[in-house]
């Protein structure tokens, strides 16, 4: 039950994180300064929750020591392109679908475990990606829609 | 306009999200995961800090309160699915939180947003969690 909690409670923090992306991205704020406020205060806060529960995990082995920083500022300096093109779109769509195109982004990582790590492309997952394809087409489907019956809430 | 850019943001998303990944596969992830964190979001914070000097945007206070309450909303996400870990399947917690965060943002979209969502737009999301659901479960 607990882990149920503890879901849930995530669930109720992204879905905060995806409101206070909407209401930055339509308000007077500047987007290039939230974003690097928000990155800033996440890696010291990351730090010190670190610090706090898993503090053993400062020492990384010897060997992997250098592909783990190079890891991390590789796939790092992807974050604020990331996070600047989705405040962008939703200065001009809907909270749900966009949260929902960015939840499909989960495709990448598996489509880097299929080509990098050579994982197997299975059933489920072809049509997994099949069905995430389909909903971005119906998500496009929908914001082509509200724009031509005036329902986009801008 | 929109597509475009919810899809360059889900690209460079996912490939900021490749990173656990691979870090899964090195068998990083359960011990280092803050440090881990600190370091990609510290080097993304660098990253963000030259578009914010470019723009000469010097935050205001509304921006350093939503920059902090990102960071922390993020984080307690974070920690909140590492516990739920401890006790549930990772297909459950991912799959779960995917479709409860999209099913929730849905709701207060249309409740204080008043953003209404056509039949595609309800398929399409029916679609994604779908999706979402099949990945995680392998």
């Amino acid at each position: 039950l607990i882990g149920y909690a503890f879901m849930l409670l995530s669930i109720v923090s992204f879905a905060a994180l995806h409101t206070i992306y909407r209401i930055t991205g339509r308000r007077k704020c500047r987007v290039e300064a939230v974003n690097a406020v928000f990155l800033s205060f996440a890696s010291a806060a990351a730090c010190v929750v670190g610090a706090v529960l898993q503090p053993d995990g400062f020492i990384v082995e010897p060997e992997m020591r250098i592909r783990f920083v190079l890891l991390a500022a590789v796939t790092g300096a992807m974050v604020p392109l990331g996070v600047l093109f989705y405040m962008a779109a939703l200065k001009v769509g809907k909270m749900a679908p966009s949260a929902m195109a960015l939840g499909l982004s989960i495709i990448v990582p598996i489509f880097g475990s299929i080509l990098v790590f050579g994982e197997r492309l299975t059933p489920s997952r072809a049509a997994a990606i099949c069905l995430a394809l389909i909903s971005i087409v119906f998500l496009w489907l929908d914001k082509r829609g509200s724009e031509r019956s005036g329902r986009d809430v801008g | 306009m929109w597509v475009k850019r919810i899809l360059i943001a889900a690209v460079f998303n996912g490939l900021a999200a490749l990173g656990s990944r691979t870090l899964q596969a090195w068998d990083l992830n359960e011990g280092h995961r803050f440090q881990y964190l600190a370091l990609w979001y510290g080097v993304g914070a660098v990253a963000a800090i030259v578009p914010a000097i470019r723009a000469r945007a010097r935050p205001s206070l509304a921006d350093v309160a939503a920059g902090i309450a990102l960071g922390i909303t993020g984080l307690v996400g974070e920690i909140c699915i590492l516990r739920a870990l401890q006790d549930l399947d990772g297909s459950v917690v991912y799959s779960g939180v995917i479709a409860g965060e999209i099913a929730l943002v849905g709701i207060i979209g249309a409740v204080a947003f008043r953003e209404k969502l056509g039949p595609y737009g309800v398929a399409g999301i029916i679609a994604g969690v779908a999706s979402v659901v099949l990945l995680t479960l392998g």
